[in-house]
């Protein structure tokens, strides 16, 4: 393998030779010991970004409290059913997610300072210091949004184990999307309105896992018995939370599972596009 | 009309159907054939 | 291959005028073939336990499916190898594969739709296959949502090579989970085929039907694509 050009100077020649990933990022690739740090680095500096200008908490945290107080004034004692509820949690959280998420990668589009990244920072740190962001920005929102929900809406919760483990593999389903998709968005012209276009078909799987195990972590209405989307076995009540949810958590996981490292390998492959 | 059989009333339009779809694609076929000229 | 256009010898050129996407017999196989399923599948086919004069619908309604999911997965394989190999003619494959295979699950969905209005009386019931196959028309359409924000082709072939892949690994998913839980209204040994042999040999000259008319329209539109590329500069 030949050696990478040295960079001497930087053009903006539109028909500059294609650089190969490695020599784009030859300079720049860590062993494992730095990947840690320089991880943190990325995710440090994304946070403090983020505190300064405050777009993505705003606009998250906007778009929950509206959504919130809705379901809440709209279903205090109109008896809804514990799966409706079930899917409004996750409405709230999902589309409060797709106002803010994409912002890790959008924002390097919108103050061009992309170029100056792919030239310094080693691109395995990057990715997984923004996919450490966008979950801590989640856990975030989830932090607030699952007690108040539960709070309005006087949910009778039977397992928070599973509840929480739900909310975990919601966190880490949503992250793992929602990071390579935003690359792919601001690589594609940086339009904010397509990220959720490209991310809600994806999510829906994860979606049905996430709604039923929180459905089955509920205590039973004995209103609708049936299960959630892909899962159509009912839910009775003589089951336990985890009985009934143990699907719905294999489910998540799997989704994570397989995009996890899909999202990990693909990465390159947007990163070093033109 | 008593005596059609619906069943078979159907069958003829899907059958209809199909010819126009296949002549279609027969039509695509020779456009395809001019194009590499 | 048919599909192997080059520009220079005009010996070859002149062979070339003659050269379509599929061999005439083919296309006279394909003909009389489906002709055969739809006659089968109106005056032939035994009915099934349970649907009575439905029946026939599944003869056209499965393979479209089957062959609309089947495109989708080639689409991500496609964008693959476009990744690997860099070559646009990949990416115009991909697309093709994605149009038609959208083509074929709309109508596959349509059909369902009248069926299920029939059979359990509303046109749609949110059964797990009903939602997957939604799932799939969504990924299609953000597929194409995508490619078409993009201007430059290289870059339009490779961010949507990326998000096909993402679309498959999420679609296999679908796919293990249904033969699983699947307890919903669709009838489950009719569409896994087990119980009647000469129901599951009618089902499959079906999809072999479907399955070669996927192929010549998928040639035919890669032609068409490869032609449009060419003409560009871009292949």
């Amino acid at each position: 393998m030949k050696p990478p050009e040295p960079r001497t100077r930087f053009t903006w020649e539109t028909d500059v030779k294609r650089k190969t990933k490695d020599e784009v990022h030859s300079a720049s690739r860590t062993p494992h010991s730095a990947l840690f740090s320089k991880t943190w680095a990325v995710f440090r500096r994304e946070a403090r970004t983020e505190l300064r200008s405050r777009y993505a908490l705003n606009s998250i945290g906007m778009f929950a409290l509206i959504t919130l107080m809705v379901v809440g004034i709209s279903s205090t004692g109109a008896n809804v059913p514990h799966r409706t509820h079930a899917g409004l949690l996750w409405l709230i959280l999902l589309f409060s997610a797709m106002t803010g998420l994409a912002r890790v990668f959008v924002r390097e589009t919108e103050s061009r300072t992309q170029d100056a990244l792919r030239l310094t920072a080693d691109p395995t740190a990057l990715f997984f210091g923004k996919a450490l962001f966008n979950a801590a920005l989640l856990l975030g929102l989830q932090a607030i949004v699952a007690p108040l929900y539960i709070l309005m809406t006087s949910l009778p919760v039977r397992d928070f184990v599973l509840f929480l483990t739900i909310q975990i593999a919601g966190n880490l389903g949503l992250t793992v999307a929602s990071t390579i998709l935003a690359a792919l968005v601001a690589k594609a012209g940086g339009r904010n309105a397509l990220f959720p276009v490209l991310a809600l078909p994806i999510l829906l799987p994860l979606l049905m896992a996430l709604v039923g195990g929180t459905y089955a972590a509920l205590a039973p209405d004995g209103k609708i018995v049936a299960g959630v989307g892909l899962v159509p076995n009912p839910i009775e009540s003589r089951q336990t939370a985890w009985e009934a949810g143990a699907t719905y958590v294999r489910m998540a996981f799997a989704f994570i599972g397989m995009l996890g490292p899909a999202s990990y390998l693909l990465f390159d492959f947007i990163w070093s596009e033109d | 009309m008593n005596g059609i059989d619906p069943n078979a009333i159907v069958a003829g339009v899907t059958f209809v159907l199909w010819l126009g779809i296949f002549l279609y694609l027969l039509r695509l076929e020779n456009k395809i054939k001019d194009l590499n000229r | 291959m048919a599909t192997e256009i080059q520009t220079s010898d005009p010996a070859a050129s002149a062979a070339r005028t003659t050269r379509g996407t599929l061999p005439v017999p083919f296309q006279a196989l394909l003909f009389a073939w489906i002709s055969g399923v739809i006659y089968a599948a109106f005056f032939v086919a035994p009915p099934v336990k349970g649907l009575g004069p439905t029946t026939k619908v599944l003869y056209f309604h499965v393979p479209l499916f089957w062959v609309g999911a089947i495109a989708l997965i080639l689409t991500g394989i496609y964008s693959g190898i476009y990744l690997k190999t860099r070559r646009i003619e990949w990416d115009t494959k991909a697309a093709a594969a994605a149009e038609l295979g959208l083509l074929f699950c709309v109508l596959g969905t349509m059909m369902g739709s009248m069926w299920a209005r029939v059979q359990w009386g509303a046109w749609w019931n949110w059964d797990p296959k009903q939602t997957s196959i939604l799932m799939l028309i969504l990924l299609y359409g953000a597929y194409f949502v995508l490619r078409s924000s993009i201007e430059s082709r290289p870059s339009r072939a490779a961010l949507g090579a990326v998000y096909a892949i993402l679309a498959v690994v999420a679609v296999p998913l679908l796919m293990r989970i249904i033969p699983y839980y699947l307890k919903g209204l669709h009838p489950n040994p009719v569409v896994e085929g087990t119980i009647d042999p000469e129901i599951r040999r009618m089902l499959m000259a079906a999809w072999a039907g479907f399955l070669g008319l996927y192929v010549w329209m998928f040639r035919q539109r890669v032609a068409v694509g490869r032609f449009e590329d060419q003409k560009e500069g871009v292949e």
